[in-house]
């Protein structure tokens, strides 16, 4: 057996993954037809109950029938109460009149850079983007601002492919669009359903996102109160990227690029 | 004002010149002190250990003491000890209702309300103190820097915060210099001492090592445990900082008898109301 | 396993010890630490009255807490209806056996792990090797201790306590890296990042914790930096989570109040990278994701502390902040701890949920109880009261000498002429000695101390002479 993080050959396992991911119906069938008995289209039908759940809830249930305990000298709050509304903290940040002027200033904290542009991401970011990419491959989400940018870079001469993983652990760029972006903290929302992929913004090592000024919430807690409500929209991947990959885990430096992005573009269209 | 004083035990036995500087300051400020010798503890180091019987045992006699000088008149208990504020304020009706004596519990409510730390007291009277003065050490005029360590529950529990450094600024020739890990645990901790003491070594080493930093005149503070603690880690590795009480520092700085001091109730000592409360003539030692 | 934690074998003293001998450990831990806590505070000052929002914290998990049955029902039946399988595991084995069932039935021979200490807490990755798996932590300072073969000294930064050097020495020594590996992080990093990045392409299972379950979606958020647990939850076919049953908001404005504290005082920072929010297993529009969600709800003793003394331990969110301020962490790091869970929030889980080794009693005396974790932490816990309520526990079943110890000293105490005839100068020594029996009571306190003495007369007595 290998050790840990040493090379692998990506023998049969791997390449069903490859296989899988082309058509996500057919190849899931097949791969299903391996006789694992998994679900075959997992989001039809309902998930197994494994355990006793009454059994498991006894021990929680005895114990809080007799209340819980209070202990006298840190005594717990009595707001909000059970059913009262949940207070939603205060951004001293952000500035209400100028949401967008918050948001540059929340991504470029993060390190990542914000480029603010009328109507269509402008050509000489485009100019820029190709040059750094190079003979690279670029892959592009489902999303039609994604696709657009997509258009242009093929006319500049890029590869650009759908965003399947494979393509983006080749890729050199991975261009989506959001569902929302936060001012607060200069996040976007990313929604694997509209991008097609989870992978396309995390495996290459640039990725640049196009959201519209449209789409622009003030908090996380409005993107994030929100989502009881999406109902069937609700994808199975949803996720706020602020800033590139990073880690602090060697000596509390940061380090940008872990396992993710290494550099972030936001585009916000006004 | 009529105040009783909770001595605390380590005071009594190893520092007794904390409670003598206490009483002066408190006489300087215009109180009447008083002293119920029947207190003994007020149990904590038992109750941090975990033997929470053996803590109610001790602070029996004690609650009883202060609830017999507060029915003789006492406004309020002073304690020159932040921990043993705490212990009689927070922890006393907690350990009473724990052992089941919930008569206790009731009472040490009603006493806690009415007991204060020496520092929050006086910052409360420092309108009543006479002028204070150090002279600074040479060269001469110079300021004395005093770097204020600032005990756990005395920060943390009962949120006593500024008031030691209100009192510093109070004295004329006194300066509280600002320091990184003044509000960092000195690593005493009762029995944390003993049961890990290679730790607790480190975490005064830690503290002595941030107050040589700012080279201060004087490290004070309001709880004698952290500071025997810290002296005695001190001596052993010849850390040349002068550690003393906040009480020791005002006493000294208050005018000396027969000076006049030109203000203030309450001026140099007096010795009308000195003397033990009652209970002290029954008690052998 | 990453390494076998020190607790059972040694003690708490021995542990405590030998850290402090470490000057290197002490640095990087204080390094550490001080650029966390100082990040926290500022991060919450961006807010309007983190206090207020903090109460609330508290407030609204006890809410959950006292709900939790019905929030973990509803939790789970949101998670089914949107095509996850629910685990109920009792205890660490009920877990382990079915986290390496789901990998034995899909013949998976790599794992590829994002960090959970909950599946430290059940030690996951020793079964599944057990069962013929390769398990590869791909968290960064996971995959360094567990290339170290050591247990995490911090929740949040698993690896503080070795610095570039050692992590250096520790790439060249166990896989392969070059000596002309650079030392500085980015050097580190990348390589990592190399490395790492085929365990994710090859990888068949991917195992997270989670950061909170919310019951009104039955979604699943995890909260990182690195983009690895991204990348373990896009492109294995299985994605299995293991989850403390503890760990649960039922709405979603719960868990926005949570997350809005939770990054700021772990890291200091707004959000994470990435604030993964996960429901269900994928859906044929995406091309990639798992085809299935396992969540494992896992108990292994959290249910026993409901109700009772140690209930508002389970309100813990594990963001570190209390490590960060702890003067005892500081200087002596998260081995000493002897557990998967280190630090102040440590003192108190792993006497609760490590009870099956004697030893875990003690690590509650890892504390001076000086409250500073307490003021840091998001949720309030009052943690001062959880370690007292544990030391009256452990004192139940406290030791002869230690027991005679504190009768003797409330016996003389307990009255003020008792009091009185054993603190003289004469006596205290004497007494104080015989107190102590066979505590090496003096001996502990004089390792690098001197001895305060008596005073020639105490304080009562010059009171009684005329102050």
């Amino acid at each position: 057996m290998t050790g840990p993080g040493t090379p692998s050959a990506r023998g049969d396992a791997a390449s069903q993954n490859d296989a899988g991911r082309e058509d996500a119906g057919q190849n899931a069938a097949a791969w299903n037809d391996a006789g694992t008995g998994c679900a075959r289209r997992p989001a039809d039908r309902p998930g197994r109950e494994h355990g006793d759940r009454a059994a498991f809830l006894a021990p929680a249930r005895r114990r809080l029938a007799g209340g819980v305990a209070t202990n006298p000298v840190h005594v717990p709050p009595a707001t909000p109460g059970p059913g009262d509304p949940v207070p939603a903290a205060r951004y001293l940040t952000v500035d209400p009149d100028d949401l967008v002027g918050t948001f540059v200033r929340a991504v470029e904290a993060t390190a990542a850079r914000c480029h603010v542009a009328q109507g269509a991401v402008p050509d000489a970011l485009l100019d820029d983007v190709a040059a750094e990419v190079g003979t690279g491959d670029v892959v592009v989400s489902d999303e039609p601002l994604a696709q657009d940018v997509g258009r242009r870079l093929t006319e500049r001469g890029l590869r650009v492919h759908p965003p399947t993983p494979e393509a983006a652990a080749r890729a050199a760029l991975g261009v989506t669009s959001a569902v929302a972006a936060v001012a607060a903290t200069g996040s976007l929302v990313l929604d694997s359903r509209r991008v097609g992929s989870r992978s396309a913004a995390l495996l290459p090592p640039v990725h640049l996102c196009v959201v519209g000024v449209n789409m622009l919430l003030q908090t996380p807690g409005d993107a994030l109160r929100g989502v009881g409500s999406l109902g069937d929209e609700l994808s199975s991947s949803r996720v706020l990227v602020t800033g590139p990959s990073r880690t602090g885990d060697i000596e509390q430096l940061i380090t940008l690029g872990a396992h993710g992005p290494t550099a972030l573009h936001v585009v916000l269209l006004t | 004002m009529h105040v009783t004083l909770l001595i605390t035990c380590v005071v009594d036995v190893v520092a007794p010149e904390v409670a003598e500087s206490a009483v002066r300051v408190l006489r300087a400020a215009g109180c009447e002190v008083t002293c119920d010798l029947t207190q003994t503890c007020c149990g904590q180091p038992a109750w941090n250990a975990g033997f929470a019987e053996e803590a109610a045992a001790v602070a029996r006699p004690t609650l009883a003491a202060l609830e017999a000088e507060l029915e003789r008149g006492a406004e309020a208990a002073v304690v020159p000890a932040g921990s043993c504020a705490t212990m009689v304020r927070l922890f006393w009706p907690e350990l009473f209702e724990l052992v089941g004596d919930h008569d206790a519990a009731r009472r040490a409510r009603a006493v806690g309300a009415r007991t204060r730390e020496l520092s929050e007291l006086l910052a409360d009277r420092a309108g009543e103190l006479p002028p204070l003065r150090l002279d600074g050490d040479p060269p001469a005029g110079a300021a004395r820097r005093i770097a204020l360590h600032q005990s756990c529950h005395m920060l943390r529990e009962l949120r006593i915060a500024e008031q030691p450094g209100r009192l510093v600024e109070l004295v004329d020739g006194c300066e509280a210099v600002p320091w990184e890990a003044a509000d960092r645990c000195c690593g005493f901790g009762g029995t944390f001492s003993v049961k890990l003491p290679e730790a607790s070594v480190a975490m005064a080493d830690d503290k002595l090592r941030e107050v040589a930093a700012v080279a201060p005149d004087e490290l004070v503070g309001c709880d004698t445990s952290c500071l025997l603690h810290l002296q005695a880690r001190a001596e052993t590795t010849g850390t040349p900082v002068r550690i003393r009480h906040l009480a020791e520092v005002l006493a000294e700085a208050l005018p000396a008898a027969g000076d006049d001091p030109g203000a203030g109730a309450g001026g140099a000592s007096e010795v009308g109301t000195s003397g033990g409360g009652a209970g002290d003539e029954g008690v052998e030692g | 396993m990453s390494g076998r934690h020190q607790l059972p074998g040694t003690t708490l003293r021995q542990r405590t010890a030998a850290a402090v001998a470490d000057e290197r450990l002490r640095g990087n831990v204080g390094r550490a630490v001080d650029r966390f806590a100082t990040k926290r505070v500022e991060a919450l000052a961006e807010l309007e009255d983190p206090d207020g929002l903090r109460s609330a914290a508290r407030a609204v998990k006890q809410h959950v807490l006292a709900e939790l049955p019905d929030v973990l029902e509803r939790f789970a039946d949101a998670v089914l209806a949107r095509g996850g399988h629910v685990c109920w595991a009792p205890t660490a084995a009920d877990a382990r056996a079915y986290v390496t069932d789901v990998v034995r039935r899909h013949g998976a021979r790599r794992v590829a792990k994002s960090k959970s200490m909950a599946t430290e807490e059940i030690e996951l990755n020793a079964a599944l090797e057990a069962a013929g798996a390769e398990v590869v932590e791909t968290d960064l300072g996971e995959w360094i201790i567990q290339l170290a073969d050591e247990t995490p000294s911090h929740i949040i930064a698993p690896a503080l306590h070795r610095d570039r050097h050692q992590i250096h020495d520790l790439f060249v020594d166990t896989v392969g890296a070059e000596p002309e590996l650079g030392t500085d992080p980015t050097d580190l990093v990348r390589f990592a990042r190399r490395r790492l990045r085929e365990v994710f392409l090859a990888a068949e299972v991917g195992i997270t914790g989670a950061n909170i379950g919310v019951a009104e979606t039955g979604s699943i958020v995890l909260v990182t930096n690195e983009g690895n647990e991204g990348l373990v939850t896009a492109l294995p076919r299985v994605h299995v989570v293991v989850l403390g049953m503890e760990r649960l908001t039922a709405t979603w404005d719960q868990a926005d109040l949570l997350l809005t504290l939770l990054a700021r005082s772990a890291t200091g920072q707004r959000l994470t990278s990435y604030t993964h929010v996960v429901t269900g297993p994928r859906t044929p529009a995406e091309r990639d994701g798992p085809d299935e969600l396992h969540v494992v709800i896992l108990d292994n003793g959290r249910s026993e502390l409901l109700g009772g003394e140690y209930h508002e331990m389970l309100a813990c969110i594990r963001c570190g902040a209390c490590l960060n301020v702890c003067p005892v962490y500081r200087q002596v790091g998260g081995h000493a701890y002897g557990w998967v869970y280190t630090g102040p929030m440590g003192a108190v889980l792993t006497p609760l949920l490590a009870h099956q080794h004697a030893e875990a009693a003690e690590v509650a005396g890892a504390s001076t109880l000086c409250g500073a974790c307490m003021d840091a932490c998001p949720v309030q816990i009052p943690l001062q009261d959880l370690l007292l309520a544990l030391r009256r526990r452990k004192a139940e079943s406290a030791g002869r000498g230690e027991r005679a110890a504190w009768r003797a000293w409330a016996a003389a105490w307990s009255d003020a002429r008792r009091y009185g005839a054993t603190t003289r100068a004469a006596t205290w020594g004497r007494w104080a000695a015989g107190l102590a029996g066979r505590l090496p009571v003096g001996r502990d306190w004089a390792t690098g101390r001197t001895v305060p003495r008596p005073a020639a007369q105490r304080f009562r007595d010059r009171w009684k002479a005329g102050l």
